[in-house]
């Protein structure tokens, strides 16, 4: 799933270049929309590989706790970020 | 090597870029500094040699290949053509830098500048993969960065690459603006950062399982907090030396630019400590030196570009959203990043970047820098990724389990940074 989302995101860059090489400096809004879209594509992708590692560590926590893995220590649940 | 005349910088020009250029280094030992503060007591050593370590091999690599790759603008370049447009996307100078004494003293300078830029951006994954990463792996990586992603932005960006040519071939304002490396520098060092980070995973005991991420604070508040004081000295040498290199500015425009740099970083501080200070009760002295970093890297984008009070307010949105962001990566997305380098480098950076779209008076200018944008999230990521993937092949990025539970400076040095202190083990963070 993480690469699939790397995967997209050239798409959107791609996606970008395409508004400059086809609309001309007078299309403005077009070229706007264009490289919009294409950040909104890269944007998609890079959600689609959080996603995917946010997976990968939810199972690496899921062998940690059956046993699999070495277990980490037990640590108090806090809510401030380091 | 025979002195060159001075023919496209005036001599003041030239000694004064000169002497800015010899104080940025301040930078990269600042960002030293606050790498080796948020990480753990037990692999400070190995955090401050590996910062040592991996300016020195930055510095080989780009004099061997990067500088050729990098090229200078208006020199040899490999170019393709589509539209009717040249797109110049890689420079093509001579290898180990060859006839760099009979270059003109603008291109050395140039060439001084992306020098001091890539061991800076080197620096920035590496504190990122702190308490984890080993030496040799962030070795291979401040390679691999210096040897052929840097010189890929930085052609594109300062050395007449199709970024900069987007005003000429595109009517596109004056084509992409980063005057002292937002994105060359800091967008490319956080990606980076991202891409390390998700290979080599987060340290023990972060993400305990059914809990939530485990507070593991920096060890030493005063390297961080100095790391800022000394950063902000660079960074404002940095950006006047990037003004006069890539933007032509006079030495008029200077001062506002290292205005403008100061209220940036100023502005970012003070929202930082006042968005830690409601959320949490107390500041936060790791948060606010994050936000000071987030304002100072937003500064390199637009410092030299716009006017003092549009400074201060890009320096506030950096420090608002630095907290929340360093907030959603870790307890959210589960992305274990000790010195906040995704935040404060790439997240910081790109905000700068399109601030200065935003901010400057040229039309097109936003649609130029969105452009960059897009090819720094969709073509550098994942080329990064998939770069960093294939090393940690060869050169695993991860220190074994038992090199993690007796700290990195026992592992890798063999001895620790505080011989005489007690270590703490994990569970004194309970």
């Amino acid at each position: 799933m993480k690469f699939a989302g790397l995967l997209a995101m050239p798409a959107g860059f791609f996606l970008s270049i395409a508004a400059l090489v086809l609309f001309p400096a007078s299309n403005a809004t077009s070229r706007g929309a264009f490289v919009l879209c294409g950040l909104a594509v890269e944007a998609l992708g890079l959600v689609v590989a959080v996603r995917g590692h946010m997976e990968v560590q939810t199972r690496a926590t899921q062998a940690m706790e059956s046993g699999n893995i070495e277990t980490q220590p037990a640590e108090t649940e806090r809510r401030r970020p380091s | 090597m025979t002195p060159n005349p001075s023919t496209a910088l005036a001599d003041a020009t030239f000694t004064f870029v000169l002497v800015l250029l010899l104080l940025s280094p301040m930078a990269i030992a600042g960002v030293a500094l606050i790498n080796t503060g948020l990480g753990r007591s037990r692999s400070a050593a190995q955090s401050l040699l590996g910062s040592v370590v991996l300016v020195a091999v930055a510095a080989v690599v780009f004099a061997l290949i990067g500088a050729a790759l990098t090229g200078t603008a208006g020199a040899a370049d490999h170019v393709f053509h589509l539209a009717g447009k040249p797109w110049s996307w890689l420079g093509a100078g001579p290898l180990f830098l060859r006839g760099l004494g009979a270059a003109l003293v603008q291109s050395q300078l140039a060439l001084l500048f992306e020098f001091l830029a890539v061991a800076l951006a080197a620096l920035i994954p590496w504190g990122a993969g702190a308490d984890r990463l080993r030496l040799i792996a962030g070795c291979v990586v401040a390679a691999v960065l210096a040897a052929f992603v840097f010189p890929l932005v930085a052609h594109w960006v300062w050395a007449g690459g199709w970024l900069a040519q987007l005003g000429v071939n595109f009517s596109l304002g004056s084509g992409f603006l980063d005057p002292a490396g937002a994105a060359s520098i800091h967008v490319l060092g956080g990606l980076s950062a991202l891409a390390v980070i998700w290979i080599a995973g987060p340290r023990k005991g972060k993400f305990p399982p059914g809990g939530f991420a485990t507070a593991m604070p920096g060890h030493n508040a005063i390297y961080i907090l100095f790391g800022c004081l000394l950063a902000l000295t660079g960074w404002m040498a940095f950006n006047a030396a990037g003004a006069i290199l890539w933007l032509h500015a006079p030495l008029a425009a200077l001062p506002v630019t290292v205005i403008n740099t100061l209220l940036s970083a100023s502005g970012a501080v003070l929202a930082t400590f006042t968005v830690t200070r409601v959320r949490f009760g107390k500041p936060d002295a790791s948060l606010c030196a994050n936000g000071w970093l987030a304002g100072l890297v937003a500064s390199s984008a637009c410092a030299a570009v716009v006017a003092p009070m549009p400074a201060l307010v890009i320096g506030i949105v950096a420090g608002v959203i630095t907290p929340l962001l360093v907030e959603v990566l870790e307890l959210a997305v589960s992305i274990d990043d000790p010195s906040g380098a995704i935040t404060a480098h790439a997240a910081g950076g790109l905000w700068g970047l399109i601030a200065a779209g935003i901010f400057a008076p040229q039309a097109g200018q936003l649609l130029a820098q969105l452009v960059g944008i897009a090819a720094l999230l969709g073509l550098v990521l994942p080329l990064l990724y998939l770069l960093f993937w294939l090393i940690n092949r060869a050169v695993p990025f991860r220190v074994d389990p038992d090199g993690e539970r007796i700290g990195m400076d026992l592992h890798e040095l063999g001895g620790g940074a505080y011989p005489e202190f007690v270590i703490h083990r994990d569970d004194s963070y309970r």
